[in-house]
């Protein structure tokens, strides 16, 4: 495909993919077990927005649906948006990174990380308010990214290589010390931790959703800078050296953006996956393996496929809530299967 | 007869609290019905036993309700989704300290309706306080001062018990079986060392919470008395066949040659004091005041 053709078809893709987004996040705001309906939802989002700015109050609705689009729907539609656009541009990047389809964003130990500072606060500290859960997670993540990169880091500069590995060891590890805290906690903490472990939107928090969306600016801003040499590394390292790409400090900011994106999307909704696996793999099958295209492209859809997947959570088993990464890694589970089979197929 | 797995207590206790309404309930139907959303499995017993279960919209799945009862299931109960709450338009949401998550039950108050929170029920004297809040908020009048009389009768039978035993030492361990996996006991903890404590028996299992115990490990504590609790009816008819199933090492417990096997049914080991869980502990009690 020329690089012509492939724009066109991104612009074309990618207004396609902002329409859907439009779509789902109207869905979202209008679906949920309290029936308000599909046009009096959005005039609640309208009234609901203008009144931040100031008092106006029609009538429309009555005040508790209000309060729902307000405080519930509003919410976790942006929160459902900004996790999923970053997780599934961590996930292309990782796996550009990588140069391995089958990294996530997840690779780099910060799922890892970020699930074992949770289940501490847990477990250990039983009662705790909610945000140290989220900030013990954040923390988590944040310093087992760091783990695994010191780890991977030699005199003669980071390898891809022992990262994974160091990545897939400290997982390993990680797992163990929630098992460890899983056999000493009470049933309530259990059953907080397994839950925490499905991951979940219902509970959104407006800070979150700030926060989330900062990260996503900012993460966004940095990888569409680095798409070009991203680009050069799919390349071979020595390649991308040659181009000019300074390796070393590419894989550096590529992994603590991913882990600061990643760190604060679990702290707010703990994990959820397949989302930052699947989403570039579809992108990817679309318009090739260009970063420029790839990025912008993966958020929008993941964005949507977690918003689709939060909406699913909220109305298949009415008036309770099923966990959202439940869905997303059904989802992504046979996803995942069917990429090893392709690999297979490759491979002999 | 030394045959333990005694039903007729919690029978006993039905039929004196049936008896019992039939006899002191006026007939109070004029009260205005709420839409209750009962959070937490002791509340809504409680509701039940208040016969107020046709008031509940919607409780949390661990709740026990009646046959025909049309309320929904909201799941966890320190997980409840707020919309999903307000979906079933309420009056009154009754909870327990746990009942979450802070956020939601805050929104439910905010879209105006009433919260109670009642308080854990540590002893008799909570739980019967618990009936009066819940008999008044429901408008269950008369009801409430019958439970409470029955409540109170069954906890006084029970201290007699204890009393009773004069410083008998009956020690006992609660399995929890499951089919494939290692086996759980029962801690210093849990809702099940209640119901031992309740009906004057001593846990052999003497750490928190619940800890995966060899056969090796069971036979070692020599308990009097085995405790289990199965789903499946079948078993919960016969759990010594079922223990034996699962462990069958056990068999040279001796308990398990003389058949001290005591089923509790699940819904006493919900936790908190509950109507259930003193049920359990008379059946327990009467197994114990049977021992050789």
């Amino acid at each position: 495909m020329s690089f012509h053709s492939s724009i066109n078809s991104y612009s074309s893709l990618r207004n396609l993919g902002l329409l859907a987004l439009l779509l789902t996040c109207g869905l979202s705001i209008s679906t949920g077990p309290l029936a308000i309906g599909f046009i009096n939802s959005l005039k609640g989002l309208v009234i609901g927005l203008v009144n931040t700015v100031t008092a106006w109050d029609p009538g429309t609705l009555a005040p508790h649906e209000q309060l729902i689009i307000n405080n519930v729907r509003l919410p976790r539609t942006l929160l459902a948006l900004c996790v999923g656009a970053t997780l599934a541009q961590c996930g292309a990047v990782m796996q550009g990174l990588f140069r391995n389809p089958l990294a996530d964003p997840g690779i780099i130990g910060v799922s890892a990380g970020a699930a074992f500072g949770a289940a501490i606060f847990i477990v250990l500290f039983a009662g705790a308010p909610e945000y140290a859960v989220a900030i013990g997670a954040f923390l988590g993540g944040l310093a087992t990214t760091l783990l695994v990169y010191r780890v991977a880091t030699s005199s003669s500069g980071t390898s891809v290589v022992m990262l994974l590995l160091a990545g897939v060891a400290v997982a390993a590890l990680f797992g163990a010390g929630i098992g460890v805290l899983t056999y000493i906690a009470n049933d309530m903490a259990l059953r907080d931790l397994s839950l925490w472990q499905m991951g979940s939107i219902a509970g959104a928090k407006w800070h979150f959703v700030w926060l989330s969306a900062a990260a996503l600016v900012v993460i966004s801003w940095q990888f569409h800078r680095s798409a070009k040499a991203l680009n050069a590394l799919l390349l071979g390292e020595a390649e991308a050296r040659h181009l000019g790409v300074d390796v070393e400090r590419l894989k550096y900011r590529m992994i603590f953006l991913c882990a600061l994106g990643v760190g604060i999307a679990v702290a707010g909704t703990g994990i959820i996956g397949f989302i930052g696996l699947v989403v570039p793999h579809i992108v990817r099958m679309m318009v090739g393996p260009d970063h420029r295209l790839l990025l912008p492209l993966s958020a929008l859809l993941g964005a949507v496929l977690l918003l689709i997947a939060d909406v699913g959570a909220r109305t298949l088993m009415p008036p309770s809530e099923v966990p959202v990464g439940l869905l997303t890694a059904l989802l992504g589970a046979p996803f995942f299967i069917y990429l090893l089979l392709k690999q297979r197929q490759r491979l002999f | 007869m030394d045959k333990l797995i005694l039903k007729c207590g919690a029978l006993k206790f039905s039929a004196a609290l049936v008896a019992a309404l039939a006899l002191g309930a006026s007939p109070t139907w004029a009260e205005d019905t709420q839409r209750i959303i009962s959070a937490g499995p002791g509340v809504t017993e409680l509701i039940v036993a208040l016969d107020k279960a046709e008031e509940l919209v919607a409780v949390d799945s661990s709740s026990a309700l009646p046959q025909g009862s049309k309320a929904k299931k909201l799941g966890y109960h320190r997980a409840l989704s707020a919309e999903g709450m307000l979906a079933e338009s309420p009056s009154v949401l009754i909870g327990t300290p746990v009942t979450g998550p802070k956020s939601a039950v805050e929104l439910v108050e905010d879209a105006g309706v009433r919260v109670v929170i009642l308080p854990d029920a540590q002893d008799g004297e909570g739980l019967l306080s618990n009936v009066d809040t819940l008999a008044n908020l429901l408008g269950a009048g008369s009801r409430g001062e019958v439970l409470k009389t029955s409540l109170a009768a069954s906890l006084d039978e029970l201290t007699n018990a204890r009393e009773a035993l004069k410083g008998q030492q009956v020690s006992m361990l609660f399995l929890l079986v499951q089919p494939g996996r290692a086996t759980r006991v029962g801690g210093s903890d849990t809702a099940v060392n209640m119901v031992i404590e309740l009906a004057g028996g001593v846990n052999a299992a003497d750490f928190g919470g619940y800890k995966t115990l060899s056969e090796e490990g069971i036979l070692a504590l020599e308990p009097d008395m085995i405790l289990v609790s199965f789903r499946d009816p079948e078993q919960a008819n016969n759990p010594k066949a079922a223990v034996l199933e699962a462990l069958p090492l056990l068999e040279h417990l001796p308990a398990m040659a003389q058949d001290r096997v005591f089923h509790i049914p699940g819904t006493a080991l919900m936790g908190g004091l509950g109507i259930s869980a003193i049920a359990a502990a008379q059946d327990l009690s009467q197994s114990m005041s049977q021992l050789p």
